[in-house]
This record gives structure tokens, C-alpha cells and sequence, in this order.
């Protein structure tokens, strides 16, 4: 007898609809409350400050075991050990949910990772556009993809497979973010998922498809255009700029995540060509539905936080600061989709519509800026150029349908 | 009455959301721990952790806010405790006595095992997902990860389950 595992699972489950609460539930809830300070209004209980000392104490331990460590192995979901927040609910919150970002902290704590690191060479930016472009595609919508080269031929390398058998080399599958360190062309940073941990960003070579390495946790890693460090998002705690070098998994930087953290997550990030800014994209939740999709300006060095606007996503720097962005902006199925490009700057919010109406899945850049991919839902990769106010260069032949992500 | 204005009204306040929302979230606790008492023990603490904090959610976020607690409170116990034992399916109202009865209940028996087996990340999004019925993208916004993640986490399970419950298919 074959029986659907769906319908296994639902009738499992089925059972556990029907309990009821043991009499006495509440007088037993009520008597551990008895010994539960209320909050008092508009201040803080004694209990409460403690709570917080603690929190805090906890915190610091935290983020010097997150870098010791290389990563956390905590197995509840979203969160790593993370500061306390008014909304995260199994721990008190340490400030106002409105609080603005606190300054970027500069942790010291060499990281004790070994694994051998990907070094960024100091070759110059290419000035014609690239014969390849890495992608991370997800072919069947697993939330799993693979991280494929695609050549101005059509020709389709695959460099890290899907990997989703446990018994393949690589543990976990690609998934959520990739970067390409556009300077040497020769490392490919892409976030894993899910085991061990979720957000593991690993390197590889994307050339030979060589597997380089665990460089840190995180999730969205992106490359600065210097190719020295890599920002992350780190659910919990905030943007994390991680080191590359001889530094490699220190934590140069941290902008603390700002207010609450509940249903919200970084889905994008991209460096200014400067390196002082991030654009952070956002994907807010509330009840299970999407509420906003946002693009913040986040300068690094003191955290400092500027709204660019909502409806918009995809974030990507021009050589002179200013930002393409999908416009439209929706998430469709968990992926963010835009129905427009148009430029916008950065101080005044001004856009520029450039074209549309379109299904764009990810808009990417270069280090420089120069070239910006552009990705389709029906697979097609364009290459625009930063340079000439977004003149397609062309289509890219043979990549495959799916969600994509894009850089090089 | 005079009783009545003497009861703290934060905690009567308390008490209607504990007669609104416990009971559906006990049954999401069940269906994390397979444990009656285990299952209360969750409900309990996160109003607990719920009347402790200063800043709430607000008004009709309140169910979310406590199934996020009772979800990442399960988490936390599964990282110290063996639930494997514990995870038997609760008792049938009737005894078996058909055949048919029996090997429901040994399925049961296996099915339960099996989810018990799994990560406890992906055992919260088969939770959540079947038994609360949430989609994925609920499921994200109640964990504070991207779909995309519980997407990989319910295909990782559902390999997982098919392959231990492949004789029972």
C-alpha cells in the first residue's frame, strides 16, 4: 500500500488537535505567577534589571563564542545568541523596540577557524563585460539551488551541486545569497543551508569548482568592493563586516540589528563603491504576510540608518553612489520580485524609472559598479551597463530557468 | 464584586488571553513533545515570559507572539533532553482490537519516532506546517528565518521521513 507521506504526517498529527488542557491548568499558571513580578509601568521592576544585566552578560558571552566558535550551535530557529528584544519572544527585551541603532561595535576576538580562506587578489576591475557570470539558481523551488557558472557560449558549470543527499561531499545546499570576489574572479562566497547551522557562508573556487572553505556565519554575504571583507546578516544580532584576509572570520565591524527584529528579515545586501554604505534590503512579516518590502541606506561606521524607500528591492551601487533598484517590489512564493528597474538618489529619493514592465528575480553589480546583472523568472540573464545609464549589453544564453541570484 | 476589583487587571487581562489561546497552543505543544504535561509546561512558561516582558506585542499579535515562544521553548529543551522516549503518539480513545487498529497504532508508533528523529529545526517546521497548518512563509515569519530556509528544512525532512517510513508507505 502506497500512502502519500503528507497524508501520513497530517493524520499523525491529527490526535494531538483533540487535547484538552488538564483541570487546573490556569490556578497552576497562576500560582507560578504569583511569584512573577508585573512589570511596573513605565519602568522596570528590580527582576527586570536583572534580567537585563544578565541579558547583557549574555550577549557579550555570545557574540565572543559566535566568533571563537565560528558560529553558534544553537538549534532554535532565527536566532543565534542573540541580544534580548521586546519582541523576540523568549527573551525580555534590553531596550525600546524604537530604539535607533547603536554605533557599530569592533570586536577583537580573533576567530580560532582554521579552515583554510580564500585571499583576494589586487587585480583591476574588469573594464569589458565578463565572460561569465556565477549564479546560484534554484531549479525546483526547494529553497535549495547550485551555484553554476555561465559562459558568454551558453555553456553551464556547475560548481557546487544542489548537494542535497547526504551522502554528497558538499553537507549542506546553497541557498540565499551568493558574491563573487569580482576583483581576483576567482572566489565564490555562497550562504549554505541549512546543517549545521543556518547561514553558513562558504567559498569556492569558480573556476575549478575547488571547495575553499567555511568562512563565517551569516546569511546574504556580500563582498566589499575591495574584496577584504564580507558583510552578512546575522539574524539576531545585526551586519556583520567579517574579515578576509589574515583576519580571515574576525568580526572587523557590527551595526546592531535596530529595533525589533520580529518578522523581519535581510534578504539583500550591497556595498557602496566606497565601501561606508550598505543597502540593506528588508522583507517585514506580520501574521504571516508580507507587510513591506524596504531598502535602507546603513552607514557602516556608525550605524546610522536612512529609509530609501518601500516597494523597492534589489539593491545595486553605481560607480557614482547612486542605487538601481527593482521597483514593484513584491515577494512571491518567499522570493522577492520587482516589475521595474529605475535609478534612485540616494539623498533626495528620487527615481528614474528604467524599464518595465519586467518579472525581475535579482539585480546584481560588480565590484565597481560597472556592470549590473539583471535575472528574469524566465531564466534569462541580462548584462547592463552602470556606465552608460543601463544600456543592455545583452542577454546571457543557456542559463537555466529558476530563481536566480546573481554577481560575478 | 468587591472580589472582582481586587483581582490585578494586567492579570485578569492574562487570564482571558490564557482562556482565548492555551488550549490551541497546548495542542501545538503536543504536537511538538508528544506529552500532555510536557506540553503544558511550554503553554505556561511562555505566558510566563509573556506577563514578564515590558513591551508586548500588540493587540491580535498576541497568538503569534506565544506560538513563537512555545516553538523556540521546545527548541531549547530539545537541545538537552532525549524527547525520543517521550514522543509517543497520545492514547487513542478506543483500544484496537482490528487489525486495521493495530498497525494504525504501530505506524503511529513509527511516524512518531521518525519526527522525533529529525533536527529539531526541521521538526518545528513539519510542526508548524502540518500540524498548524501554517504556510511557508508563516512559518518563516514565526521562526525569523527567510522561506527560503524553511523551504530547505521541510524538503531535508520530508527525505528524512520518507526513508525511515518507507515500509510503512
Amino acid at each position: 500500500m502506497t500512502v502519500d507521506l503528507d497524508t501520513v504526517l497530517r493524520d499523525h498529527f491529527g490526535p494531538a488537535r483533540s487535547a484538552e488542557l488538564p483541570p487546573g491548568s490556569w490556578e497552576r499558571l497562576e500560582a507560578r505567577l504569583s511569584g512573577t513580578a508585573a512589570p511596573a509601568p513605565g519602568g522596570r521592576s528590580p527582576r527586570r534589571w536583572a534580567v537585563l544585566v544578565a541579558a547583557g552578560l549574555l550577549l557579550l558571552v555570545g557574540v565572543v563564542a559566535l566568533v571563537t566558535d565560528g558560529g553558534p550551535d544553537d538549534e532554535r530557529l532565527g536566532t543565534v545568541d542573540a541580544p534580548p528584544d521586546a519582541t523576540d519572544p523568549t527573551h525580555p527585551p534590553t531596550t525600546a523596540s524604537t530604539a535607533p541603532s547603536t554605533p557599530p561595535t569592533q570586536p577583537t576576538t580573533p576567530s580560532t577557524d582554521s579552515t583554510p580562506g580564500p585571499t583576494a587578489s589586487s587585480l583591476p576591475p574588469a573594464a569589458e563585460p565578463p565572460d561569465s557570470v556565477v549564479v546560484l539558481v534554484d531549479r525546483d523551488g526547494d529553497g535549495l539551488g547550485e551555484v553554476a557558472a555561465l559562459d558568454r557560449d551558453g555553456t553551464v558549470r556547475t560548481l557546487v551541486p544542489e548537494a542535497i543527499d547526504e551522502a554528497a561531499p558538499v553537507e549542506g545546499g546553497p541557498s540565499g545569497a551568493i558574491s563573487l570576489d569580482a576583483v581576483s574572479g576567482r572566489i565564490a562566497y555562497y550562504e549554505r543551508c541549512c546543517e549545521p547551522a543556518v547561514g553558513e557562508v562558504w567559498a569556492v573556487d569558480p573556476v575549478t569548482g575547488e571547495d575553499l572553505g567555511r568562512v563565517t556565519h551569516g546569511e546574504q554575504p556580500t563582498l566589499s568592493p575591495d574584496g577584504r571583507t564580507l558583510a552578512v546578516s546575522v539574524q539576531g544580532v545585526g551586519i556583520q563586516i567579517v574579515g578576509l584576509g589574515s583576519d580571515q572570520g574576525d568580526v572587523v565591524a557590527e551595526v546592531p540589528e535596530a529595533g525589533a527584529p520580529e518578522g523581519r528579515v535581510v534578504t539583500d545586501l550591497a556595498w557602496s563603491p566606497d565601501a561606508t554604505t550598505l543597502a540593506v534590503e528588508r522583507v517585514r512579516y506580520a501574521e504571516g504576510e508580507v507587510v513591506e518590502v524596504t531598502v535602507d541606506l546603513v552607514q557602516i561606521a556608525d550605524g546610522t540608518t536612512d529609509r530609501v524607500g518601500a516597494g523597492i528591492a534589489m539593491p545595486a551601487f553605481l560607480p557614482d553612489g547612486r542605487l538601481v533598484v527593482g521597483t514593484g517590489a513584491s515577494v512571491d512564493e518567499g522570493a522577492v520580485r520587482a516589475s521595474g528597474l529605475a535609478i534612485v538618489e540616494p539623498e533626495t529619493g528620487d527615481r528614474q524609472p528604467r524599464g518595465g514592465p519586467l518579472d525581475l528575480t535579482g539585480v546584481d553589480a560588480s565590484a565597481d559598479g560597472r556592470w549590473i546583472v539583471v535575472t528574469g523568472s524566465d531564466g534569462a540573464v541580462r548584462v547592463l551597463d552602470g556606465a552608460a545609464d543601463l544600456a543592455d549589453r545583452g542577454p546571457w544564453a543557456g542559463a537555466p530557468a529558476g530563481t536566480l541570484t546573481a554577481a560575478w | 464584586m468587591i472580589e472582582e476589583t481586587r483581582v490585578d487587571p494586567d492579570l485578569r487581562a492574562l487570564r482571558a488571553l490564557y482562556e482565548e489561546h492555551a488550549t490551541a497552543l497546548l495542542r501545538l505543544g503536543v504536537a511538538l513533545t508528544g506529552d500532555v504535561g510536557a506540553a503544558e509546561d511550554l503553554v505556561h512558561d511562555a505566558f510566563l515570559r509573556f506577563h514578564a516582558v515590558g513591551a508586548r506585542p500588540g493587540l491580535g499579535a498576541e497568538r503569534a507572539y506565544l506560538r513563537r515562544t512555545v516553538v523556540n521553548l521546545s527548541l531549547d529543551r530539545g537541545r538537552h533532553q532525549q524527547v525520543q522516549g517521550r514522543l509517543a503518539p497520545p492514547p487513542r480513545p478506543d483500544v484496537p482490537s482490528a487489525e486495521a487498529d493495530v498497525l494504525a497504532v504501530v505506524r503511529d508508533r513509527a511516524v512518531a519516532a521518525a519526527v522525533a528523529a529529525l533536527p529539531p529545526r526541521q521538526r518545528a517546521c513539519v510542526v508548524l506546517h502540518y500540524f498548524a497548518g501554517l504556510s511557508d512563509a508563516e512559518v518563516a515569519a514565526d521562526l525569523g528565518v527567510s522561506v527560503g530556509s524553511v523551504k530547505t528544512h521541510l524538503h531535508r525532512a520530508r527525505a528524512a521521513l520518507a526513508r525511515r517510513l518507507e515500509d510503512l508507505r
